[in-house]
């Protein structure tokens, strides 16, 4: 089956084809400017979703705890108060 | 007659040449298949690293830790293919550049590491380069998961992403074209020999991940006002033990990929500095570490399932610079040393230096790594090493010892030194308190499963109630220094 195998109608060009262009060609060149601008504004962009998410989550904690803490002062005035009365 | 007696000499003559080249093309394809299973392979030792480390969190870190290992690929893979690869190809002679000391073993390389290269792109002419690329992808991606295991349950994801990449894209693959590759300058003049990268791998990622855990700082609450160590029950030490199992089936995949193989190029296998050796030689030293290290785990530990497993990999790190010409009763004596010198130097690191290294890292990989490096300086001394055949020395190990220490450590401590600067290193106390689960994902992984009072063991050996302990923990880094600025 292989033996039969079109192999000679193959065409010359079909060994060098590259979407866009061969190897240096503009178009490999600007794919590759495309590939390394997404690399890097990806790698920032991970940095700046983590942070807002963290931020967002740390403050809200913060908040939480001061507001129980402000809830166990309340309560030990409000006990020394009555204890004191 | 004498003319068809030319014609049938022609004849052969042709069909001689055909075979040739359809010889050198299966040759070829042969190749490419070899190097292309050995990735699927090296792929079981990410799985591996993953479910170690996410067996290795606690609860409320399960899937943060996890992402770690997945978003690594997605940061090195690009990295390593627009200027890791790069590094690999034309930076063999060192800087300053003063020329090869030898004869240019594949002359032509350094363009064909370029991404815009015919040796990064489809090229039915190549049937090698891009297989070839990806085994050291491959290995890239091993050595920020390295890292990885050490620094979880504190370390901001995106704080990770970016120090992977210095270590996998740009640190290990130096070290990689000085001492890993058949013209580097640390074997072409010194002899320097690593065959299955004990150091080049193994140690520099342990010194890279040793730098950015002075600067990371311990995970709150683990250790006490006297400075003694508590331990934190991993949530799952089955799926740590099975992943651990899985890294040591890739790691076969990562030996496999550490050799080269051309038939028509050179006959049978060759080591990475091109010399010779044999598959089934680095299989049994590989097998023999493992069970050496192993059983020099167990016992240095006591029968600890989690460093008898460490072990089996500190074994095997240790004899993997001389695999490619120790003898499997050597391997198994050295990883033997191998895997007890691995508990020992965990258990100090996190006992005496006050490090926390979650996975013993940094004893594992960065000591046991070097270790084997000098090994091959003792026991494998006098071998004729790559294409100058200069005999390997202790002196020249030592040389690739003082390179690739500070190589590691340097960049390691230093970019994690300026994300530290810049409050980007760490999570908030509170968010390390809640988990990093809730902070990143906003939601439980196990939402079946009620959550229990967590549990922490004390220096004696007791279980204690975590939270006054993390509590008094989180009251003291707060005083201590400034925290995020969220809220502020």
């Amino acid at each position: 089956m292989f033996d039969a195998f079109p192999f000679d109608e193959w065409s010359e060009e079909i060994t060098t084809f590259w979407t866009f262009g061969t190897e240096g060609d503009v178009g490999t060149i600007i794919l590759t400017i495309l590939g390394v601008l997404l690399m890097i504004g990806s790698l920032i962009q991970f940095v700046r979703l983590e942070t807002r998410k963290l931020d967002a989550q740390t403050a809200a904690l913060r908040s939480a705890l001061s507001a129980a803490e402000e809830t166990i002062a309340t309560v030990t005035v409000t006990t020394t108060t009555i204890t004191t009365d | 007659m004498i003319s068809s007696i030319f014609v049938v000499a022609q004849t052969v003559q042709e069909r001689i040449t055909a075979l040739e080249t359809a010889s050198k093309l299966d040759s070829q394809i042969l190749t490419e298949q070899f190097y292309f299973w050995t990735v699927v392979v090296m792929w079981l030792i990410h799985v591996g690293f993953m479910a170690y480390e996410a067996g290795a969190a606690r609860r409320k870190n399960v899937m943060s830790t996890a992402m770690k290992n997945i978003l690594t690929i997605a940061v090195i893979t690009p990295t390593f293919y627009y200027f890791g690869w790069y590094i690999y190809g034309c930076m063999e002679e060192g800087w300053p550049k003063s020329g090869h000391d030898s004869p240019d073993a594949f002359p032509g390389f350094c363009g064909l590491t370029a991404p815009w290269s015919e040796g990064l792109g489809p090229n039915l002419q190549d049937h090698v380069s891009l297989v070839f690329f990806l085994a050291f992808l491959l290995f890239s991606w091993t050595t920020a998961s390295i890292m990885s295991g050490a620094v979880i349950e504190r370390i901001r994801l995106s704080a990770f992403l970016l120090l992977a990449v210095m270590l996998g894209s740009v640190v290990w693959i130096l070290d990689a074209a000085w001492g890993w590759s058949s013209g580097g300058w640390l074997t072409t003049r010194f002899g320097f020999h690593d065959a299955i990268a004990s150091g080049v791998v193994h140690g520099v990622a342990g010194a890279f991940t040793l730098g950015v855990l002075l600067n990371l700082g311990p995970r709150i609450g683990k250790y006490d006002l006297a400075g003694r160590a508590r331990t934190f029950r991993p949530h799952n030490m089955h799926l740590s033990l099975m992943g651990l199992m899985l890294i040591f089936t890739g790691f076969y995949g990562f030996y496999a990929a550490c050799l080269v193989i051309q038939s028509t190029a050179f006959p049978g296998w060759l080591n990475i500095y091109l010399s010779p050796t044999t598959l089934g030689t680095i299989a049994m030293v590989i097998t023999f570490g493992f069970a050496g290290g192993f059983t020099g785990g167990w016992f240095a530990s006591k029968g600890d399932p989690f460093w008898t497993l460490s072990g089996g990999l500190a074994g095997v790190i240790a004899v993997s610079a001389g695999a490619d010409v120790y003898h499997p009763s050597l391997a198994y004596l050295l990883s033997f040393t191998g895997g007890m010198l691995a508990v020992w130097a965990g258990t100090y690191i996190e006992q005496k230096l006050r490090i926390d290294d979650a996975v013993g890292a940094v004893a594992v990989h960065g000591v046991c790594g070097f270790y084997g490096v000098f090994l091959v300086g003792i026991f494998a001394g006098g071998y004729p090493t790559g294409i100058n055949s200069i005999e390997s020395s202790m002196g020249g190990q030592l040389v690739g010892l003082l390179t690739f220490i500070p190589l590691g450590f340097l960049p390691g401590y230093a970019m994690s030194w300026v994300l530290k600067r810049m409050n980007l290193l760490r999570v908030s106390p509170e968010v390390e308190l809640e988990g990093l689960d809730l902070a990143e994902f906003q939601r439980d992984f196990f939402p079946e499963f009620e959550r229990v009072p967590e549990v922490i063991v004390g220096p004696d050996g007791e279980e204690l109630e975590a939270a006054p302990i993390l509590l008094d923990g989180y009251r003291r880094a707060t005083h201590a220094r400034a925290t995020t600025r969220a809220g502020a």
